[in-house]
């Protein structure tokens, strides 16, 4: 311990005739402080104080080391294998004798290190967040460059009734794989014809039974495209530029609007089934959004 | 101590690593594909197959996979698939394709690819990439 009248050029004697209280008061004080405001001089000061003080108050209430020794080996040695190895008095830890700068140490530190932590987290949540990724429930992410579904979204009940007649082979199609969810549009825009299916199996591979109808009205093309996801393994990326994406919920499925080199495209998932819908002029986009189901 | 540091260094990397993934992604955005995929799988015996799909905007002159690099898990590079050798991985006048290539590894070993698609018409053409995850042959 330090008995002198200061250190440095400053005058700390004061600090040694205060009450234990008063000084653990000063130092969960600094604690709460700003770095440029804490006084660390003075804390280690107090500190050594304190530690004199425990280190005399252990002395005076010291207990006999063999009875303490004898009456571990007695209390917590019976449940120790025959064979193992006794313990020797330098494997007691004396945690009543932990130094408070220590302790304060630790406490500093866990601190650090939980604030380092959410700082992290927060950062990466923003990062992440800032290239599309919601990272507390997402199902889709996206960068200014490309777009991609993680996970399925929510069930929407299929009505096959007044179906455009250019859907009508694609429904049949969908009603083949089993599925029950409501993805296609009941509007189309005028004016526009079919111009083919086309259906892919990759369940075994990819992991996605495919297809899609091509809708031409000569100078602008359409293509309204679904995705069956058998299991987990399809990762669709969908090109897109960089202007901003567009969330539009209706009947509680969120439809993801966005361009690619200036062509629309809507993105939505009902259930296990991926959709897409590209080339829809800007003016159709929420009518055809608000007839699917 | 160190140990700590030590996990939140770890911490810190593995998540800086994932957000770089995501961005580095990314490519241009492509005037005549929508959408594209892929995937890598084990076959048997060293066997992996590379199975592609790819949805353009339009009726192409000609649409699927230009080349696909095969690169072992720790980044070192294998081989190149060509179209040119695998007439299978491009079609024509299409909208959009799917198909798969084989390629004769060594068992045991991981592999990922990473599948140049391309499109073309009369206009122009793209070609962008996309990086499948890791599969053991």
């Amino acid at each position: 311990m330090r008995n002198t009248y200061g250190s440095g050029n400053r005058d700390f004697f004061k600090y040694n005739h205060m009450p234990t209280e008063v000084l653990e008061n000063i130092i969960r004080a600094d604690f709460y402080l700003s770095e440029e405001a804490a006084d660390p001089e003075l804390i280690d000061y107090i500190l050594e104080i304190l530690e004199g003080r425990k280190t005399s108050e252990a002395e005076r209430n010291l207990p006999d080391i063999e009875e303490s020794w004898e009456r571990f080996k007695k209390d917590r040695l019976v449940m120790e294998p025959e064979d193992a190895p006794a313990p020797t008095k330098d494997d007691i830890i004396d945690f009543a004798n932990i130094s408070p700068k220590k302790h304060l140490n630790v406490i500093r530190r866990i601190a650090s290190i939980a604030a380092v932590f959410i700082c992290v987290l927060f950062i990466g949540t923003v990062a992440a967040y800032a290239v599309g990724i919601d990272l507390w429930g997402s199902i889709a992410q996206w960068t200014e460059e490309r777009f991609s579904f993680r996970s399925g979204g929510p069930v929407q009940t299929a009505n096959y009734e007044d179906i455009p007649p250019q859907l009508i082979e694609l429904s049949e199609m969908l009603q083949e794989q089993g599925v029950a969810v409501g993805i296609l549009p009941h509007y189309l825009p005028d004016g526009y014809k079919w111009d083919g299916n086309t259906f892919f199996d990759n369940s075994d591979t990819l992991g996605v039974i495919s297809m899609d109808v091509g809708l031409t009205n000569g100078s602008n093309y359409i293509v309204i495209a679904y995705d069956i996801h058998t299991d987990g393994r399809y990762l669709a990326e969908y090109e897109k530029d960089d202007v901003e994406l567009e969330i539009y919920e209706c009947k509680n499925v969120p439809y993801y609007i966005f361009t690619n080199t200036g062509d629309s495209i809507i993105v939505w998932v009902n259930g296990n089934v991926e959709c897409s819908i590209s080339g829809l002029p800007n003016e159709e986009i929420y009518k055809v959004i608000e007839s699917i189901g | 101590m160190k140990k700590t540091i030590s996990a939140i260094l770890a911490f810190l990397f593995v998540f800086m690593f994932s957000i770089n993934t995501v961005a580095f992604a990314a490519t241009m955005a492509d005037p005549y594909i929508s959408s594209m995929s892929g995937t890598i799988t084990s076959e048997g015996n060293g066997k992996i197959k590379i199975t592609f799909s790819v949805r353009a905007k339009n009726t192409m002159s000609t649409l699927g996979v230009d080349s696909i690099e095969i690169y072992k898990s720790d980044g070192s590079y294998v081989t190149t698939l060509y179209s040119s050798s695998y007439p299978n991985m491009l079609t024509t006048n299409a909208r959009s394709y799917s198909s798969n290539v084989s390629y004769n590894g060594i068992s045991g070993q991981n592999y990922y690819a990473i599948i140049t698609f391309y499109a073309s018409t009369g206009g122009g053409s793209s070609s962008p990439t996309y990086t499948t995850s890791v599969c053991t042959a």
